[in-house]
């Protein structure tokens, strides 16, 4: 079952790219295609080759370890985690605007120390929560199920 | 996801369209805070949309390995579409993000870049988007079901975790440095680039005096406003004109913004009084000599009476680093065109 808007959505799509790479490969002194072209290809490699294969590893420490509830929440903990790195990362690594206070101002290290605390601390309440709801079921209805 | 890029879309053509006018536009100067909007959305939505991008690649990363690789034509154009669309997308948020604590590790300038990957990316994303559509239609649950079809499982738990979790971490992000342009925000916003509290007269700065090689022009006694090259204004000939205080934002392109109370001549007054008609388009030009030197201000916004070569900030006269000894301040407009230390007004013809 094809929608109606498939067709029109396709061809304005191969339209807008095909404008968009014309626009990349015209150059100037402004943004030279091999410049460019440089960062496209680092974007794509570092998250293809560097960023995923690193989370698959975490993934499957988590998977490993953990099921049920505690897998969820831990896992969302360690994206929320991953995320706030992520956005404090420039800010941590600029060298900085010179004779300008005004950018980059707050201690950027402090600061995602905090939220990292703050994130480890929801999800370890989170399980524990979960823990504790396991727990009377257990008692009243036999052993406790290992797979939820 | 597409929801996201279409508002980064959109509101980032807008913002194209204030820095670059096309000649016969006149971009008009209400409401006062559009472009605080529309940038402060840019930029929020971007940084929200990280985690977005992230879940989204990682649940299809697995399919990357399918073997064998290219069944057929149609998954070799859907393959090789994902390149334009994956990079595309990772270009535009760590452009983006380097952008916003003003970090240029690369060769080119990035409005330009930022600007043209965002077509290409767009146009991939719609590409995308066609080639599936069946598949995210039946994902959604919104496609009309035959009678004969298999009701449709609820979402897994390990589906809705992925949501919460992509949410949570969407939510961590936005609040943990929205703050740059939603004030009462600011203390919680531990990773805002700008805090819009801070700086001189208790304003961030996006260009200083000293990069800008300003200040011996800008401190001269000597100075002179020259108005469509027939008028000539010391700073006593603008003290002596109707004086005007305004409350308007600072929206800057890179997403902060605060607002403050400026005090000054207003532009339409000077014009008049060089007899500049009122439909003309004018260029503001500053004592830096370089990139930002002039922006055009286009009719509605040089007869805004919101429109003011100010002089003061909060009832002080201008820090050299907020435009001493005059500077442009206009309703709905980018930042950067809020030009500083200024020279001269030209009329375009």
């Amino acid at each position: 079952m094809t929608p109606w808007w498939r067709a029109p959505v396709l061809v304005t799509g191969v339209l807008v790219l095909g404008y968009g790479t014309l626009l990349v490969l015209s150059g100037g002194p402004a943004a030279p295609p091999t410049a460019v072209g440089v960062w496209l290809a680092g974007s794509l490699v570092g998250h293809d080759l560097l960023l995923a294969p690193l989370t698959l590893v975490v993934a499957a420490l988590v998977v490993r370890t953990l099921r049920g509830v505690q897998r969820r929440v831990v896992a969302t903990g360690l994206l929320v985690a991953a995320c706030l790195v992520l956005v404090a990362l420039p800010a941590l690594l600029t060298p900085g605007v010179p004779d300008n206070p005004t950018t980059t101002p707050r201690n950027y290290g402090v600061g995602l120390a905090v939220l990292l605390a703050a994130d480890a601390a929801v999800t370890a309440a989170l399980v524990l929560a979960a823990r504790r709801r396991r727990r009377p079921v257990s008692l009243a209805k036999g052993p406790v199920r290992t797979q939820e | 996801m597409g929801i996201a890029f279409g508002i980064c879309f959109v509101t980032g053509l807008i913002s194209h369209v204030h820095q670059n006018p096309p000649a016969w536009l006149d971009v008009p100067s209400r409401p006062v805070w559009a472009y605080q909007l529309t940038q402060g959305l840019h930029v929020a939505t971007g940084i929200a949309s990280i985690p977005l991008l992230l879940a989204k690649l990682w649940t299809v990363y697995r399919r990357l390995f399918a073997w064998p690789p290219f069944p057929d034509l149609a998954r070799l154009l859907e393959r090789l579409l994902l390149v334009p669309l994956v990079a595309g997308a990772v270009f535009e948020l760590v452009t983006g993000l380097l952008n916003i604590v003003q970090w240029y590790p690369w060769r080119f300038a990035f409005p330009v870049a930022h600007y043209r990957v965002a077509w290409v990316l767009v146009g991939a994303l719609l590409v995308h988007l066609a080639v599936k559509a069946p598949t995210a239609r039946s994902v959604t649950g919104r496609r009309r079901r035959r009678p004969d079809a298999p009701p449709e499982a609820a979402p897994s738990p390990e589906r809705r975790a992925v949501l919460a979790g992509v949410a949570a971490a969407a939510g961590a992000v936005t609040v943990a440095t929205v703050g740059q342009t939603v004030a009462p925000l600011r203390a919680v916003s531990l990773l805002a680039p700008r805090d819009p509290a801070l700086g001189p007269q208790g304003l961030p700065v996006n260009r200083t005096a000293a990069a800008a090689r300003v200040a011996p022009k800008a401190l001269d006694p000597g100075w002179r406003l020259l108005v469509a090259g027939r008028l000539r204004l010391s700073m006593s000939d603008l003290l002596a004109l109707p004086q005007h205080e305004v409350e308007l934002p600072i929206a800057c392109v890179e997403g902060w913004s605060a607002s403050a109370r400026w005090g000054g001549v207003r532009l339409r007054d000077v014009l008049d009084l060089a007899g500049v008609p009122p439909d003309r388009h004018i260029t503001v030009v500053s004592l830096e000599e370089g990139g930002y030197q002039t922006s055009p201000v286009g009719p509605s916004a040089a007869r805004d009476p919101l429109t003011l070569l100010a002089m003061r900030v909060r009832g002080e006269p201008l820090h050299l680093d907020h435009g001493y000894p005059l500077r442009l301040i206009a309703p709905n407009r980018p930042g950067v065109q809020q030009t500083k230390w200024l020279s001269r007004i030209e009329v375009s013809s």
